[in-house]
């Protein structure tokens, strides 16, 4: 008799746990059209910061256009603007992208949570680094783009401090002009010893002095690569995301 | 007018189809964009180390970014995904809202315009 009424209580529970969840799909639609509201999961899309990155993009471009062979040791007070100009831009892009609100509210919540993507395992860790691999990536880019900016930001800056240490020093640059003069003093000086030495009148080659060696390395083309394609793919991804925020409603 | 249930499962699978199979479609050009630098700089973080032109902590430091890469690469993903429910959700909401408006026009009871401007 009382496992009976037992399992007459167990049965209601049951269905009625089965019934909440049937209602579900329903309970969430009805709330949708009662609010008379869009869903929104993901920010609002802007059309300046889609306008600033697609600059940011030709901006890079004409950049690694001038440095596609590696970078020369010289003229980096130059290319110090350039990187300057850049940064400065994917900055704002940056402060647009924190400055616009981000989707809230319960509704926000419940499919943002059930959706929800694992971090993939690390590479650098697995390679005996020690970047934690465990914060899922949706933390580090919970505000994507301006997560990507920063990126860009530290990308472009470990070029910059590469060209920065492999430039030519003001001292740098005047031993390498003092050591051209000498070189064209050098070669002269051969040219009139060889020609005094063939006229036959007695000067030898070790009167003339060694030519110089220019003193300045570059950055390589590889380095200029590596940076070229983390930078890009940067870009591509924040216009991904971005395009992806406009086409919401296509 | 009463709401035929078989028409309306019908035009909901339609609605979902159409979403699901751009979205794959998108999904599937920007995969291959990424797969594509992931291959070229994997290439050269391997040939820069071994010519010596970056050390450990360089070849540590480019680890990571590849690890980022694969990040924005799954951050990206998950976007797709919530502008899909977005999707999905106002398909469905306006066919589900749709044929409600339908059958009580039908009925002589008209309904507001429903409003899906940004909540």
């Amino acid at each position: 008799m009382r496992d009976t009424r037992v399992k007459q209580i167990r049965r209601r529970l049951y269905f009625s746990a089965h019934e909440r969840i049937r209602k579900l799909p329903l309970a969430v639609f009805a709330a949708i059209i009662l609010s008379s509201c869009a869903l929104q999961l993901e920010p609002s899309y802007d059309a300046r910061i889609v306008k600033e990155i697609e600059t940011l993009t030709l901006d890079t471009q004409t950049f690694f256009a001038s440095i596609t062979n590696g970078i020369p040791a010289a003229g980096f007070s130059e290319r110090e603007k350039a990187y300057a100009a850049l940064a400065g831009r994917a900055a704002a892009i940056k402060i647009y992208a924190e400055a616009r609100p981000a989707p809230s509210g319960r509704l926000v919540g419940f499919f943002q949570n059930l959706i929800s993507v694992p971090p993939p395992p690390s590479l650098s860790a697995a390679a005996g680094g020690d970047r934690s691999s465990g914060s899922p990536s949706e933390d580090r880019y919970e505000n994507a783009t301006a997560g990507y900016m920063e990126d860009y930001l530290r990308n472009l800056k470990r070029l910059a401090d590469k060209d920065k240490e492999n430039a030519a020093t003001v001292g740098d640059l005047s031993r390498f002009e003092a050591a051209q003069a000498g070189y064209r003093d050098a070669l002269a000086a051969y040219q009139k010893a060889y020609s005094e030495w063939v006229s036959g009148r007695g000067l030898k080659p070790a009167d003339i002095g060694s030519a110089p060696t220019p003193p300045l390395g570059k950055v390589s083309e590889r380095y200029v690569g590596l940076r070229q394609i983390v930078l890009n793919d940067i870009l591509h991804d924040a216009l991904f995301y971005e395009r992806d925020i406009l086409n919401r409603k296509r | 007018m009463s709401i035929s249930v078989d028409d309306l499962i019908g035009d909901i699978g339609n609605v979902m189809n159409d979403i699901l199979t751009k979205d794959v479609k998108l999904l599937r050009g920007y995969s291959e964009t990424k797969a594509k630098s992931i291959a070229r700089y994997t290439k050269l973080i391997a040939e820069s180390y071994a010519a010596g032109e970056i050390d450990e902590a360089e070849l540590q430091e480019e680890l990571d970014e590849l690890d980022l890469m694969i990040e924005r690469f799954v951050r990206n993903l998950k976007a797709l995904t919530n502008t899909t429910v977005e999707r999905l959700i106002a398909g469905v909401t306006n066919v589900l809202y749709g044929a409600i408006r339908m059958a009580a026009t039908g009925a002589g009871v008209p309904l507001p315009a429903l409003d899906l401007g940004e909540g």
